[in-house]
């Protein structure tokens, strides 16, 4: 600290006067304290009136019945699944009836119609063979819950091409 | 009940007796405007009312400085002061009223006035409120290094605008 910093510092102390704390300030100080008191207590109204309100619209947009949020058709599914293949083979016209597997994988499990659905395509049987849910005895119910007959997306609508189907085809075309 | 009276009594107790120092720091810090140190100086008790229960047995004074220098560095961007016109000036200081002392302070608030607010009050807290380079950077809530570049600067310019009244050594 140089000459002219300690007399900077000396004159900023000795200009100091003497200033008593007066009742007009005292009076001034406590408005200030009431203005500011009365300004939170309405910033803090207004904040719960816009709270209540932005809530009450909240709710008033909500709608009334909730069974119309409800999915009117199922979210659509990939056309094609050449990574997993399907447990349920589709239905292919061209099957012979003759089949080995008796069940179903798409029908109820009380369907009598069930085997003469089955494909048993000699190009294809190794996928339909190899399936444990086609093996399996009539009274089994497939994993997909296609017995259920509100479902409209059982596997067995949606149009699926399977490899081993494009495999038959190709067999026998 | 009782503890709202004791509140506001600890409360006035530290006002009047800090009053006279915090009106002069807030005088310093607005370059010598009495009214807009009365009225920072207001604004920042009124703060402290609010939050005396807090810090009433910490630092109430270090929480009061620091509004005054945030408020002063804040009015100071205002362009307006609130000063109206009025047909009759106000009372000015008599001849007889001017003595060393008084020109001294206002060759100093002259000169504190010149300076940007934020130079004005680094150069304020150091020199006056002897605050470390540290507790100024805290006070004005900016970097060490910004706040020791506010005070010299601000020190620079008050060398050359008071040179003629602190006279070099040597």
């Amino acid at each position: 600290m140089d000459h002219f910093e300690r007399e900077l510092a000396r004159m900023m102390r000795d200009t100091r006067e003497h200033t008593p704390f007066e009742a007009e300030h005292r009076a001034r100080l406590r408005s200030g304290v009431r203005a500011r008191r009365r300004a939170r207590t309405v910033q803090k109204a207004a904040g719960s009136v816009l709270a209540v309100a932005g809530l009450g619209l909240g709710f008033f947009m909500l709608p009334r019945d909730p069974g119309e949020n409800r999915p009117q058709a199922p979210l659509p599914r990939p056309a094609m699944s050449p990574a997993f293949p399907s447990p349920h083979p589709t239905r292919t016209p061209e099957a012979s009836p003759s089949g080995t597997s008796t069940a179903s994988p798409t029908g109820t499990a009380g369907e009598p119609s069930a085997p003469a659905t089955t494909p048993t395509t000699a190009g294809s049987s190794a996928t339909v063979s190899s399936d444990p849910t086609a093996t399996a005895t009539e009274t089994e119910q497939p994993p997909s819950g296609t017995g259920t007959p509100s479902a409209p997306t059982t596997p067995s609508s949606t149009p699926t091409v399977e490899a081993s189907d494009m495999t038959a085809s190709v067999d026998s075309g | 009940m009782r503890v709202e009276q004791s509140r506001a009594e600890g409360f006035d107790g530290f006002v009047a007796a800090r009053w006279s120092a915090l009106f002069h720091l807030a005088r310093l810090l607005v370059g010598g405007d009495r009214h807009r140190a009365e009225d920072l100086l207001q604004e920042a008790l009124v703060k402290l009312w609010f939050v005396w229960p807090r810090i009433a047995e910490e630092a109430p004074e270090a929480y009061v400085r620091k509004v005054l220098v945030r408020a002063a560095a804040r009015s100071a961007r205002r362009r307006w002061w609130g000063e109206r016109p009025v047909e009759q000036l106000p009372d000015l200081a008599e001849a007889g009223d001017v003595s060393a002392a008084v020109v001294e302070r206002s060759r100093l608030e002259a000169a504190l006035a010149q300076l940007p607010p934020r130079q004005r009050a680094a150069v304020v807290l150091r020199y006056y409120q002897d605050l470390s380079e540290k507790q100024v950077a805290e006070v004005l809530g900016c970097p060490v290094g910004t706040a020791r570049s506010h005070a010299s600067r601000g020190v620079a310019r008050l060398r050359r605008i008071l040179s003629d009244v602190i006279e070099p050594v040597g």
